[in-house]
């Protein structure tokens, strides 16, 4: 794999072969198909883009994606170590060259404009887990009793500190236990009760229909099976992409979408999956930036790429959140227009993005007041390293009466590291922060001024076989006391 | 990590850290603290007194059959008129909990005729600050003042309790009190009846009224022989009352009509109001004492040492209490949310909260037993106004309290510094200031100044003092107004969110009177914790009834 690697550009193709299956089945997909190999891992769900290379290679999860299958390549498979005395060192470089030929041939057919529709593909995974929550039932929150740490929100019933979704177990966010909390009763989909536990996050399928060479359909159906309980069954199953795409140039730039698509809010979006995240476990803003809404959206490469403009209309936002802050069938008239002008340049092996985003509509869930939220996301990528960072900031007025949720997220932040040692293994920092109410007056208070601490490692056991290990600390910050409430988690994706 | 997997795998956390600290919180209730105002509690002798005063039955009056609003009910414990024959322990049962079992029907405690509440434990009783549900009493011994002339409860009246005191208790009450002996007049009650005629007067002595034990009495224009100490007689309760109440004298008032129109008749003809001054004053001393000794007997009912307290001790997973209990413990501290009231070792945290109870039972008032302009109109905070606006709960008892003449700055309070600052109890900032004085209960002095100022005083409207659950098991019927007769019909008010069934709601409910989401199980389990909450039994010497002596010859 040394020799490659020589060539940076050609080195992450190479790396990005071995994931590509899109790039294994060479197909005019798309104009820039060839570096679409490094997201070719989201393959499974890449129906964000006919293109969505534009987009994944700027989102730098190459190195998820480079890592995900770095071997996974029916078309170029690294060297065998040669037999002592059997070097022809000529005879080696001549078929390099030949193969670097048959490679950049690949890439020039990819870049140009499909001349036919891509072919349909299955793909999807399994992402299986195995986690243990360390302190307070596997629940991210605590009774405020009585008021005692905080007594300025005497007038709220039940004021809870800590944050309901910080314990996630897997890259749906799933927590591991909702907690038993006074007056609610909600669908609490792991409920380990502060156990640890094997779990089968989600089964995945999706699947990718080239209507016509510039038409591409996607949907993603993820399966998760829980246990049911008082004879209802505890499996569902969760349509959360289908949308329609559409290339009105020849050049690829411009895209516009319609349907059930992904956010244009931040970043994480494009790695929100688990095959695709690098990662276990989503940050603590991914509540706010991941979630699926049904819509049109629009995005344009400009300036040589250098600057990519995105804006959407949905029903509603982009949250994951369950405390009515979107609906996905609107039930008020107000819509949700969202946006993010991104900045892109290349500083020698790096690919450096600044970007901005926003959203302002109508807080659903019965609730017609306008809500927003708005944020800046850097990420500055190489081939082995990816930095991130983001901060988000929001509100939604809430209404009691339709017993939806008042946000005030004060501050939302957290600064990502992920580092490929070498092409099976690799590391994760995050640091994150996040500053909010969630209120539903004068009844319930969550009450967050939290901070985390992430650290994970991944390794590639195989091709299309991913395991993950991620250790979570949980920690408070302000009047609320600390209490234990960690999570080491573990997944395993296969991806098929 | 191994390490980290297999530890988790050892078991299933039963209690989180958070729960088991606020369980911890819960246990081990230490001893009731110190009350300045009442120098005898802890005096062996004062606490044996008091304790034949809380088993004497001979102290009450005679039934009246009168609730709150003086309404005539037919009910009461003795027919109207007749001797009562009732003792504290009559309504508060040391060997139930200090619980009332035999008031009938069982809603509000039944005395000389119906309160308006049902009658609280006395066990534990010395933990609190303020005490009635209501809170318009800031210690046990001023409660007991009120208690013993309250026409709906004992119905008797100072002089009858104090002539009791010196008929069959001189002796240790004078062991017990040296520093306030009884009058040299008060001898026995048939010496003082063998001098007194028939309707209360002084037998002439050759035409002329004895002086020695009587005095002239001259109201208007007639003057008749007064005994200086008469067998029967209080405060007349006018709204504005005697020199001994406020400092201001009002003197005789015979014939004259009281504030409430259906109020009886000023007290035993006005009898007490007409005593000197100073017999008076010494009688009002002498009936604080018999109250304060029977604080110091209730400071030791204590119930402590329950089965949920030794499971604490030996941790979590003994199994000291059943499954089902630990299970209800979790609740407690977790989803049911309870500790948020019913916190700290005595499972109260002595504030008072709307929880949506509605005012409907026999004999409870409801806000159409208060007309506007009535006796219970609750239009008006004015402490001099004599409203007594019953179905407010602690909107009534607060303003009470503001102009109680038995705190613990009143002039009967043993608390020379609390007292020394009276004028200054009723002035936000100086409470804000010096809310520690008076073992802390200054603040309430002031509450309704306060919440009247902030435009807030009607949201005391509705709530009542949380009780303590230890014994809880034992003291039926439950809620301010006996609502519920058993514990699975309160957990059905809280999990139902308070909000099914009938009756009158006063104020708004607290917000977290919201449906809890538990399961039948859940509420199982509840109970079975509950019942882990009854204390070890009181030792003998202090839970056995003494000899009382003989009914005295009123």
């Amino acid at each position: 794999m040394k020799a490659p690697l020589a060539c940076c550009g050609l080195a992450a193709l190479l790396l990005a072969q071995g994931s590509a299956r899109a790039l294994a089945a060479p197909e005019p997909s798309g104009p820039k198909a060839a570096p679409r190999g490094e997201a070719a891992s989201d393959g499974v769900n890449d129906g964000d883009s006919v293109n969505d290379d534009d987009d994944s290679d700027s989102d730098g999860d190459g190195d998820s994606d480079d890592s995900d299958g770095a071997n996974d390549d029916d078309t170029y498979q690294p060297d065998e170590p040669p037999a002592p005395g059997a070097i022809d060192a000529t005879g080696e470089l001549a078929e390099l060259r030949d193969r670097v030929s048959e490679l950049e041939a690949h890439l020039a057919a990819a870049e140009k404009p499909p001349t036919a529709p891509r072919p349909t593909r299955l793909t999807g995974y399994a992402d299986l887990g195995f986690f243990v929550p360390l302190g307070n039932g596997g629940a991210g929150v605590v009774r405020d009793a009585a008021h005692a740490y905080f007594p300025q929100y005497a007038d709220y019933g039940w004021v809870f500190y800590g944050d309901l979704l910080a314990t996630a177990v897997n890259s749906a966010g799933e927590v591991a236990d909702l907690g038993e909390l006074p007056g609610s009763d909600r669908f609490d989909s792991i409920d380990s009760r502060g156990n640890p536990s094997f779990v089968v996050n989600e089964v995945n399928l999706s699947i990718n229909a080239g209507l016509t060479p510039r038409a591409l359909l996607t949907a993603s159906v993820n399966f998760t099976p829980r246990q049911g309980r008082d004879f209802a069954l505890g499996d569902w199953l969760n349509v959360d992409l289908t949308q329609l795409e559409w290339l009105p140039t020849e050049d690829g730039r411009h895209s516009i979408f319609l349907g059930k698509m992904e956010s244009v809010l931040g970043h994480e979006y494009r790695a929100r999956k688990a095959e695709q995240h690098f990662g276990i476990t989503p940050t603590l803003l991914a509540r706010y930036t991941t979630g699926t809404a049904v819509g049109v959206k629009v995005r344009s490469k400009l300036a040589g790429d250098h600057l990519v403009l995105a804006a959407a209309l949905t029903n509603g936002s982009s949250g994951t959140e369950q405390f009515h802050f979107h609906d996905e069938i609107d039930s008020n008239p107000g819509k949700t227009l969202s946006g993010r002008v991104a900045g892109r340049i290349s500083l020698g092996p790096a690919t450096l993005e600044v970007a901005a985003s926003g959203q302002v509509g109508a807080q659903d869930g019965g609730a017609s007041g306008r809500a927003y939220l708005y944020g800046v996301d850097v990420q500055l990528t190489t081939i082995s390293l990816g930095l991130r960072a983001q901060w988000l900031r929001g509100h939604a007025p809430g209404d009691p009466e339709a017993r939806a949720y008042r946000l005030e997220l004060r501050d939302g932040a957290y600064l990502e590291a992920s580092y490929l040692i070498n092409h099976w293994l690799g590391l994760l920092l995050r640091g994150e922060l996040r500053r909010a109410e969630v209120a539903l007056p004068p009844e319930r208070l969550y009450l967050t001024d939290s901070w985390r601490a992430v650290a994970g490692a991944r390794v590639v056991l195989a091709p299309g076989l991913l395991a993950k290990l991620e250790v979570v600390h949980n920690g408070e910050l302000g009047a609320a006391p600390e209490f234990r409430n960690d999570i080491v988690t573990s997944s395993f994706v296969v991806s098929y | 990590m191994l390490t980290i997997v297999l530890a988790a795998c050892e078991g299933p956390e039963t209690f989180t850290d958070s729960e088991w600290s606020a369980l911890r919180a819960l246990s081990a209730l230490p001893d009731p603290p110190a009350d300045h105002s009442n120098k005898y509690q802890g005096d062996p002798a004062v606490i044996a007194l008091g304790k034949k005063f809380y088993f004497d039955p001979w102290f009450a009056g005679e039934a009246t059959h009168l609730d709150m609003l003086y309404r005539r009910t037919g009910v009461g414990r003795a027919p109207v008129g007749a001797e009562l024959e009732l003792s504290c322990n009559s309504c508060h049962q040391v060997d139930r909990g200090g619980s009332d079992l035999s008031s009938v029907p069982r809603h509000v405690a039944v005395g000389a005729g119906p309160y308006d509440v049902n009658s609280q434990p006395t066990l534990n009783s010395a933990y609190y600050s303020l005490l009635y549900w209501n809170g318009r009493a800031d210690s046990l011994w001023a409660q007991a003042v009120a208690v013993g002339e309250a026409e709906v409860s004992m119905a008797s009246d100072r002089l009858k309790i104090v002539w009791r005191i010196a008929d069959v208790y001189r002796d240790e009450y004078t062991a017990a009190f040296p520093e306030w002996p009884l009058p040299a007049l008060m001898d026995s009650v048939a010496a003082q009846k063998a001098r007194l005629l028939a309707d209360g007067s002084c037998a002439l002595d050759n035409g002329a009224c004895p002086l020695a034990t009587c005095t002239p009495l001259t109201v208007g224009t007639t003057t008749t022989c007064a005994p200086r100490f008469p067998l029967r007689g209080r405060p007349g309760y006018d709204g504005q009352v005697g020199l001994v109440d406020d400092g201001t004298f009002r003197g005789c008032q015979k014939g004259l009509p009281r504030g409430n129109p259906l109020a009886p008749p000023e007290p035993f003809d006005d009898a007490f109001d007409c005593m000197p001054i100073a017999n008076q004053l010494a009688v009002t001393r002498i009936y604080v004492n018999w109250a304060k000794a029977l604080a110091a007997y209730e400071a030791t009912l204590l119930s402590r040492d329950a089965a949920f307290d030794r499971w604490v001790a030996a941790g979590p997973e003994s199994e000291l209490i059943s499954a089902a209990a630990r299970r209800g413990a979790k609740l407690f501290v977790g989803k049911a949310a309870c500790n948020d009231c019913h916190n700290t070792p005595l499972l109260s945290d002595q504030q008072f909260h709307n929880i949506g109870v509605p005012q409907v039972g026999d004999h409870v008032p409801t806000p159409a037993d208060c007309p506007a302009g009535g006796w219970c109109d609750c239009v008006s905070d004015d402490v001099n106004q004599p409203f007594n606006c019953l179905p407010d709960g602690a909107r009534d008892g607060l303003r009470k309290l503001q102009s109680g003449r038995y705190r613990r700055d009143s002039i009967y309070s043993d608390d020379a510094g609390c007292q020394r600052n009276q004028l200054f109890h009723a002035e936000p900032g100086y409470v804000a200031a010096d809310a520690r004085e008076c073992d802390g209960r200054v603040p309430h002095y002031a509450e309704v100044v306060r919440a009247r100022a902030e435009h807030r005083v009607d949201t005391l409207a509705g709530r009542w003092r949380t009780p303590s659950l230890r014994d809880v098991a034992l003291t039926p019927p439950y809620m301010h107004n006996g609502r519920y007769q058993t514990l699975e019909q309160v957990l059905w008010h809280y999990n139902s969110g308070g909000t099914a069934g009938d009756g009158t709601r006063i104020g708004a409910a607290d917000p977290r009177i919201s449906p809890l989401a538990l399961s039948e199980a859940d509420l199982a389990d509840l109970i079975a914790f509950l019942e882990t909450l009854t204390g070890a039994p009181l030792p003998p010497e202090v839970s056995s009834p003494p000899a009382i002596p003989p009914r005295s010859p009123f």
